[in-house]
């Protein structure tokens, strides 16, 4: 659980998993953002151990709103990397160990 | 872990109260202080807007419960070592799925010969012999292929002729690792957008309430629980709140992950190659001694995946075998298959699991067939159980009720190497 601050209006916004080689199983990656404008958007994919996998949505410019990354691993002791890019550029990239959530405001 | 009894209603409620729009303005620069108190830096907070971050990050530590959920699950997805089409075998009808590095088993024996050990030793050659260092590629290779030899572990050659009295390899190469169901996806999609929603919701009122608290850097530690005083929240934040988060969206989401998952690695469809040499029988039939060769597809499908409950699926499997007997000059070409009902669940690391079907061969010889090992029909069931990590232990038992061939038992011990003893972590 990690608040990560704020991402700007307007972004796109991608997370990339790449499971542990030793995970137990499938790990589930999900990206969703919704705003004050009723608009929303998410994007899932499961990510085989030793894999790696991306999903990607694109937030609207005005309203403000908050989006998060939700990592379900297979197992507890699971572990990966997560990176998440803002319009192309690095925003975080940590190694996480268990389930793990990441929240952004967007404004 | 949030279980579906652990609801828990409470209300975010922030009254309004009537604050000059110059105050609310001013508390952005107070916004942004405690922002970079908390420890963020500039770039990571909204220029814009910083009471709004704020109200985000306050909603994060309020449901940060709701979200962590400890679980100790993991579907076994990978094959045992165990051979298919021997009295080891070790399910009613084998999985045609991979061991992702390596597997062993022992397995003792028993049928109406007497009775037998049989070692199996399974290897991923894609894996082991790959100098690919990706580990997208290396995933994909763990879930492709492997292959097995087995031998009887008392003796090679019991009857003294100078020949392997019985031994086999075994190939299974698995065309859908790694399929995904679209539908569990969008599910969880629907999801997720559900509980973001509530929480935009709640940091709304946040964020209103931020832009007039008396003190925004304190009142984030009121409503986050990080310090609290008698009647510290109406004095930070200038009112009273009541939190609101319905956690069972929470574990409406666990639910549908956990389903996602399970859908990845609940389906598979492939191929299943069997070579075998010497006398399955274990010495019971005389002259049964042959060379045989069985190429089939094996597939298998588990119904309504979930990490959480019992499930149920099939498995079958189709095949043509050609064996050519070693001491006589009879040869045949068969037809071999089998179909079985599973069902288990998700238990620690590993998968309980009962099965129960029926194996049949079939040709058009009607003689011999008792050398040959054909025009039979046999029940099977077998249960594989969980012991630790990447052990367990396996009961078989089949019993004809059609043909002249005998009935087994099979108690195995199953042990697999992950990936991880193979590939480095990054």
């Amino acid at each position: 659980m990690a608040f990560k601050g704020n991402i700007a209006k307007g972004s796109q916004v991608v997370a990339e998993l790449k499971v542990g080689d030793s995970a137990a199983g499938s790990a589930l990656i999900a990206l969703a953002f919704v705003d004050n404008d009723g608009g929303d958007g998410a994007q899932s994919t499961t990510v085989a151990p030793g894999a790696w996998d991306r999903v990607s949505v694109q937030t609207n410019p005005l309203p403000t709103g908050m989006l998060r990354v939700v990592i379900d691993f297979n197992a507890d002791n699971d572990s990966g990397r997560l990176v998440v890019r803002v319009n192309g550029d690095v925003r975080n990239d940590e190694t996480i160990s268990g389930d793990t959530t990441w929240s952004y405001s967007l404004a | 872990m949030i279980s579906a009894r652990q609801v828990v209603l409470a209300a975010l409620t922030l009254t309004a109260s009537v604050t000059p729009l110059a105050a609310q303005q001013s508390n952005q620069p107070r916004c942004r202080a405690a922002l970079l108190t908390r420890g963020l830096k500039a770039a990571e907070i909204s220029a814009d807007d910083p009471c709004m971050t704020l109200a985000v990050a306050v909603v994060d530590a309020i449901t940060a419960k709701a979200w962590l959920e400890p679980r100790d699950i993991q579907p076994s997805t990978a094959g045992k070592a165990t051979p298919a089409g021997t009295p080891a075998q070790a399910s009613a009808v084998p999985t045609v799925q991979p061991a992702p590095v390596a597997a062993a088993a022992l397995a003792a024996v028993a049928q109406d010969s007497g009775a037998d050990v049989i070692t199996a030793i399974s290897i991923n050659p894609g894996t082991l012999f790959s100098n690919s260092d990706d580990p997208g590629t290396m995933a994909r290779l763990a879930r492709l292929a492997d292959l097995t030899i087995f031998f009887p572990a008392n003796s090679l050659d019991q009857n003294k002729d100078r020949k392997i009295d019985y031994a086999g390899l075994r190939a299974r190469i698995n065309f859908t690792a790694g399929s995904q169901s679209g539908t569990l996806l969008r599910r969880v999609n629907e999801r997720l957008t559900t509980i973001l929603r509530s929480e935009l919701d709640i940091a709304n009122r946040v964020h209103d309430a931020l832009l007039k608290a008396p003190d925004p850097a304190e009142c984030v530690q009121q409503l986050t629980g990080e310090n609290t005083i008698v009647n510290g929240i109406v004095k930070s934040c200038g009112t009273e709140p009541a939190l609101l988060v319905n956690t069972r969206n929470y574990q409406l989401f666990r639910d549908a992950a956990a389903a996602a998952r399970e859908e990845a690695d609940a389906r598979y469809f492939g191929l299943d190659l069997r070579f075998d040499y010497g006398d399955p029988t274990l010495g019971r039939t005389r002259n049964a001694a042959a060379t045989a060769l069985q190429a089939g597809l094996g597939f298998g499908r588990r119904f309504q995946p979930s990490a959480v409950r019992m499930t149920s699926g099939l498995r079958g499997r189709a095949g043509i075998r050609y064996v050519s007997l070693r001491d006589t000059t009879l040869s045949d070409w068969q037809f071999d298959g089998g179909v079985a009902f599973e069902t288990g669940r998700v238990m620690q690391s590993q998968r309980l699991e009962l099965s129960a079907g029926l194996e049949f061969r079939y040709s058009g010889k009607q003689d011999n067939t008792e050398i040959l090992r054909t025009r039979y029909a046999e029940f099977r069931a077998a249960a594989q159980v969980p012991l630790a990590n990447a052990t367990s232990i396996g009961v078989s038992v089949s019993a004809p009720f059609y043909g002249d061939i005998s009935p087994t038992l099979s108690i195995s011990g199953n042990w697999q190497q992950l990936l991880a003893a193979l590939l480095p972590q990054r």
